[in-house]
C-alpha cells in the first residue's frame, strides 16, 4: 500500500472513531418534556375536532333530555313518620307490589273522606298524605301526615 | 420494525416506509399511540440535528416542536415512496433551522476542494473526552451545509439516500460534500490543536 493511501486510511479511521464517540456522547439528548406535552395537547384537540357528527348530535340530545328531566316537577322530600300505611281499597285485586315509592300529596278534607281511611282532625282545609305507589303505578296504601 | 443496535442512533429503515405511512395517517386523526411510536423513534435525531446546526437548546426544542406539529396537522405530504419518515422529518427540521439561521439552505461550497490535508493526526494523544470536546468545537466552525452532512451521515447514521432526501440534493452531492466536509473538519482540528 502506498504511504499516501496508508495515511488517508489512518486519518479516516481516526476521524470516524472520534465522530462515533461524539455521536455516543450525545445519544441521550432529546427535546424537553414541554415539547411532548404541547404536541399531545394538539393531538387531543385534533381528536376532539374529528369526532363524528352523530356523536355531537347524540351529546346535544342527551343534554336536552337531562334538562327536561330536571324541569319536571319532583315529589316533595318525604320526612320519616312513625305512622303505618293503611291498605287502600284500590289495592283489592291487585298483585302485591314488590317495589314502589312514597309520594307526598296534599288533598282537600272533603276528598280525604272518600279514601275510606280515618281522617285526622285538623283546622287546615287541606291534609298531607303519603301514597305508596307500586312499580305498576297503582296506589297500594295511604297514610295521613299529622 | 427494524431498528439499529441499541446505544446507537436509532431510526426506522426505509423498508418499513409503508408502515410509517400508516402511522402518520393514524397520528393525524389524533391517535396518541401512533404519535408515541413516531415521536419516540424520531425526536432524538430531529432534536440533535437542530441543536448541532443552531447551537441553541431552546431553538432545537422549537424546531422539534414545529416539525412534529406540522406532521400532526398534515402540513406537507409525507410520501413513503420518496424516502423514510426520518428523512422527511429531518428535511422539515432543516427548513426550520435555516429559516432561523437566516442562511440560504442551498449555499454552495465556498472552500477549495483541492486544499492539501494536513498529515499530522490532531486527535492523537487525546483522551476520549478531549477528542469529543475538540471535535464538537471544530464541527461547529464548519459551514452549515458541510456540518449538516456530517451530522446526518456520521452522527445520525442516515444512509446516503435518506440524507439526500433530507438535504434535498442528489446522492452524488451527498457523497462529495461529505468528503469535502471531512477534509475540512480535519484541517480545522489540526488548526485548533496547533492553537491549543
Amino acid at each position: 500500500m502506498m504511504p499516501e493511501q496508508s495515511r488517508e486510511r489512518k486519518r479516516a479511521v481516526s476521524l470516524s472513531d472520534a465522530l462515533r464517540a461524539l455521536a455516543d456522547d450525545a445519544s441521550a439528548l432529546g427535546p424537553s418534556p414541554s415539547v411532548e406535552a404541547a404536541l399531545r395537547e394538539e393531538l387531543r384537540l385534533r381528536a376532539r375536532r374529528r369526532r363524528p357528527v352523530w356523536v355531537a348530535w347524540g351529546a346535544a340530545l342527551a343534554t336536552c333530555a337531562a334538562a327536561l328531566v330536571l324541569m319536571l316537577p319532583r315529589p316533595t322530600a318525604v320526612r320519616p313518620t312513625s305512622q303505618s300505611l293503611t291498605p287502600w281499597y284500590y289495592n283489592q285485586g291487585l298483585p302485591p307490589a314488590r317495589q314502589g315509592g312514597i309520594v307526598r300529596v296534599k288533598v282537600s278534607k272533603s276528598m280525604a273522606g272518600s279514601f275510606g281511611v280515618p281522617v285526622p282532625v285538623t283546622n287546615s282545609p287541606d291534609l298531607t298524605a303519603d301514597l305508596f305507589i307500586g312499580e305498576d303505578g297503582m296506589t297500594r296504601a295511604i297514610r295521613f301526615v299529622k | 420494525m427494524e431498528l439499529l443496535a441499541p446505544g446507537t442512533a436509532t431510526h426506522i429503515r426505509a423498508n418499513v416506509n409503508h408502515d410509517e405511512a400508516t402511522l402518520v395517517s393514524r397520528l393525524r386523526t389524533g391517535d396518541e399511540a401512533a404519535f408515541a411510536v413516531v415521536f419516540q423513534l424520531h425526536k432524538g435525531p430531529v432534536y440533535r440535528y437542530a441543536l448541532r446546526m443552531s447551537g441553541c437548546p431552546q431553538t432545537a426544542d422549537d424546531v422539534t416542536q414545529e416539525v412534529f406539529l406540522a406532521l400532526i396537522r398534515g402540513v406537507g405530504t409525507f410520501d413513503p415512496a420518496r424516502g423514510s419518515l426520518l428523512a422527511y422529518l429531518l428535511g422539515a427540521a432543516r427548513r426550520q433551522v435555516y429559516r432561523r439561521l437566516d442562511t440560504p439552505a442551498s449555499l454552495e461550497d465556498p472552500i477549495s476542494t483541492d486544499d492539501p490535508v494536513a498529515d499530522s493526526d490532531p486527535l492523537a494523544g487525546l483522551l476520549r473526552e478531549e477528542q469529543v470536546a475538540l471535535l464538537r468545537q471544530a464541527l461547529a466552525t464548519l459551514p452549515p451545509h458541510y456540518r449538516e452532512t456530517i451530522v446526518l451521515c456520521d452522527l445520525e447514521e442516515l444512509d446516503y439516500a435518506d440524507a439526500a432526501q433530507a438535504l434535498g440534493c442528489p446522492i452524488g452531492t451527498v457523497r462529495s460534500r461529505l468528503n469535502r466536509a471531512k477534509n475540512l473538519l480535519w484541517e480545522r482540528l489540526n488548526a485548533m490543536r496547533c492553537l491549543s
